[in-house]
C-alpha cells in the first residue's frame, strides 16, 4: 500500500534478516517490529506513523492518533467458549486472555464480575482442560475454535488494521503524515 | 554581596527551570512552594482529576494515611489566598510522583507551571496562553501551542445526542482524531448531511489558528459550539494583535474531564520531545467542587524526559586538572588551583588522574616540582 502512493522500499523485498530499511530518495524509513510494539514505537516518537491492529489499540489505549481504518486484516475479538456453553450467573466468569484490558472493560460495561487468566498463546485450551469457562480472544475465520469444539458466544468488536501517527509528529510533520493518510484513504475507498 | 556564579554544566531541564521561573517572575506571579506530601484524603476525593489513579501511600507516625503527591494544582486550589476580589497568581517547580503507564513503577517527574485563581478575565486569559508559549519557546524556539475549549467539545457531544455511555465513546474517538469508528458510533444522528465530513476536517486540520476556526464554523450547530467559537475567535484576534499568533493552533482532538475543566484548554508541543510538554486550561469546576465560587486557569509542563530529548553532555568535566603528590607542599597545591580560579577555570586536585575524567588542560605539578 506505501510503495503504490510513491513510499516503495526495494530493500524490504530482499531476502535478509533486516529489521531497519531505507529508501534516502524518498526519505523514507521502516522499522519492522512486532505488533504488539508498534504502537510504543509510534508513541514515544521513535517512529511518526505506523500500521497497527486495533486488538493492540484497545489493549494498550496509547495516547496517539488514529488516522485511517485501513480495512485489511480484518478479523473479530470475542467472546469464546465450548459449544452449547450455559453462563452461570451466579459466580464470577472464569476469562482467558492474551487481552486483559479489552476483557475487563467489555465485562464492567456488562457491570459482570470475572476472574481473569492472563495467558500468553493457545488460549483455545483453557475452557476445554477447565482453566476456564470462557476466553476472549481474536476469531478470524473460526477455523481454530471449530477445531477445539469451541464457537463464537459473543461478539466485543471488529478488528481491522489502522494507521496511527505520533501527536508531537501530526503537529511538525504535518504535511507529509496529512498527505500520507490522504492518498492511502484515496487507494482504500 | 557577591554575584553567584551559575554552573556551567547545567542540563536541560535545569537550565529551562531557570529561564522559566524568571520568566514567571516577570509577571508578577509568586513562587508557591509545599511539601512533598499531603493527606492521602484529598487526592482519594478527586481521584479522577489526577493523571494517575495509583497513588504512593504512607502511614504518618499518628496513623494518617499520607500520600506522596501526585499532583500539584489539588494543593494550590486548596490553600489559595484568592477571593472574589483578589486573585492569586502563583508559579511552582515541584516533583510529583506517578505510576509510569508503560513500566508500572513509580516515577518522580518534575514539574513546573503557574495557576492563576480569582476571576480569570480575557486579558488573564491572554497572559497566561502567552506565558504558555513563552515557556515552550524556552525550551525550544521550534514549537507549537495548541488551544482548544470545552464548550466546543461538549457542543460536538450534544450535536450527537450521546448517551452516557457513548460519550465516553466519542471523547476517545475526538482524542486519537477516529471520524470512522465516531462515525460506526453515533453516524446515525447526524446533525445534517456531510456534518461528519467537515467534523473530520476540524479534528484533522493543519492549518493556521484562523483557517481551522474557519472550518469549525461549519460544524457549528448549536448555541455551546458557537459560544466556544467566538470566544476562540475573539482571543484569535487579541493574539494577532499582540503579535502572537505565530506558532499557536487550534486543536480539537485535546480534552480534559468535563466534571472539571471548563473553557479553554492548552496543550504545548517543542520539536525534540515526543509526547505533550505542556498541558493546561480553565478549571472552573473544579474550584466549585472545593465550595469556592472562583475560577482558574494555569498549565504544567512535564520536564522529566527533557534531558533525554535535548541531551547537553558536558564537553569535560573540568578546565584543570591538576595533578599533586604528598611530597609538594599543600599550600603550593592550593595556590596554584587558586590562582588558576581566578582566571576563571575549573580546576580539580588530584593524586592520579581519576578514571573517565575529560579536563581541557593537565597540569602535572609533581613533574614541575621534581624537575625544580
Amino acid at each position: 500500500m506505501l510503495a503504490a502512493i510513491g513510499y516503495e522500499c526495494p530493500e524490504i523485498l530482499e531476502d535478509n534478516r533486516k529489521l531497519i530499511f531505507e529508501n534516502t530518495e524518498n526519505g523514507v524509513r521502516y522499522f519492522l517490529v512486532k505488533p504488539s510494539d508498534v504502537a510504543i514505537y509510534v508513541e514515544k516518537g521513535a517512529a511518526d506513523i505506523g500500521v497497527v491492529g486495533k486488538d493492540i489499540l484497545l489493549e494498550q489505549n496509547p495516547d496517539l492518533y488514529e488516522l485511517l481504518d485501513l480495512g485489511f486484516g480484518k478479523c473479530r475479538m470475542c467472546v469464546a467458549a465450548p459449544v452449547g456453553y450455559r453462563e452461570d450467573y451466579d459466580r464470577p466468569i472464569k476469562v482467558a486472555t492474551k487481552f486483559v484490558h479489552i476483557a475487563k472493560q467489555y465485562y464492567e460495561g456488562r457491570n459482570r464480575e470475572i476472574e481473569i487468566i492472563k495467558l500468553s498463546g493457545s488460549i483455545e485450551i483453557a475452557p476445554i482442560v477447565g482453566l476456564s469457562d470462557v476466553i476472549v480472544d481474536i476469531v478470524e475465520t473460526g477455523t481454530t475454535l471449530r477445531e477445539n469444539h469451541l464457537e463464537v458466544y459473543e461478539e466485543i468488536v471488529p478488528i481491522s488494521a489502522r494507521l496511527i501517527a505520533n501527536k508531537a509528529s501530526s503537529k511538525f510533520k504535518s504535511e507529509e503524515i496529512t498527505k500520507i493518510a490522504s492518498k492511502l484513504k484515496e487507494g482504500i475507498l | 554581596m557577591n554575584q553567584i556564579a551559575l554552573p556551567k554544566n547545567m542540563t536541560k531541564d535545569e537550565e529551562v527551570y531557570l529561564a522559566l521561573e524568571s520568566l514567571f517572575e516577570t509577571y508578577g506571579y509568586r513562587k508557591f512552594k509545599m511539601r512533598k506530601f499531603e493527606t492521602y484524603a484529598l487526592y482519594e476525593e478527586f481521584k479522577s482529576f489526577l493523571v494517575s489513579e495509583y497513588i504512593l501511600t504512607f502511614s504518618s507516625p499518628e496513623g494518617k494515611l499520607m500520600a506522596l503527591r501526585p499532583d500539584v494544582t489539588l494543593s494550590i486550589v486548596k490553600n489559595t489566598r484568592a477571593d472574589e476580589t483578589h486573585s492569586d497568581k502563583v508559579f511552582y517547580r515541584e516533583n510529583v510522583y506517578r505510576m509510569d503507564r508503560h513500566t508500572k513503577e513509580y516515577r518522580e517527574i518534575p514539574q513546573a507551571g503557574v495557576e492563576m485563581i480569582g476571576k480569570v478575565d480575557t486579558a488573564a486569559t491572554l497572559e497566561i496562553i502567552r506565558m504558555a508559549k513563552q515557556s515552550l519557546e524556552l525550551i525550544d524556539p521550534v514549537s507549537i501551542l495548541c488551544l482548544s475549549h470545552m464548550g466546543f467539545v461538549e457542543g460536538i457531544l450534544e450535536a450527537c445526542q450521546a448517551s452516557a455511555h457513548e460519550r465516553t465513546q466519542i471523547l476517545h474517538c475526538l482524542r486519537t482524531q477516529n471520524v470512522h469508528d465516531l462515525y460506526a458510533i453515533v453516524g446515525d444522528r447526524e446533525p445534517r448531511q456531510g456534518w461528519f465530513a467537515d467534523l473530520a476536517e476540524a479534528l484533522t486540520s493543519r492549518g493556521s489558528y484562523a483557517e481551522t476556526l474557519a472550518i469549525s464554523r461549519k460544524i457549528a450547530v448549536n448555541s455551546r459550539m458557537n459560544e466556544a467559537l467566538d470566544e476562540l475567535a475573539y482571543i484569535g484576534d487579541a493574539l494577532s494583535e499582540l503579535g502572537m499568533a505565530q506558532g499557536i493552533r487550534l486543536d480539537f482532538t485535546m480534552q480534559s474531564d468535563l466534571n472539571y475543566y471548563n473553557g479553554i484548554l492548552l496543550q504545548g508541543y517543542v520539536e525534540k520531545y515526543p509526547g505533550v510538554v505542556l498541558t493546561g486550561g480553565r478549571y472552573d469546576r473544579l474550584l466549585t467542587k472545593f465550595q469556592k465560587n472562583l475560577s482558574a486557569l494555569g498549565f504544567a509542563l512535564a520536564l522529566g524526559d527533557l534531558n533525554s530529548c535535548y541531551p547537553n553532555p558536558p564537553e569535560f568535566d573540568a578546565d584543570v586538572l591538576l595533578l599533586y603528590s604528598s611530597e609538594i607542599s599543600p599550600v603550593l597545591v592550593l595556590q596554584t588551583a587558586d590562582a588558576l580560579r581566578k582566571e576563571g577555570k575549573r580546576v580539580r586536585l588530584a593524586e592520579n588522574a581519576p578514571k573517565g575524567f575529560a579536563a581541557k588542560e593537565i597540569i602535572d605539578l609533581r613533574k614541575e616540582v621534581s624537575s625544580c
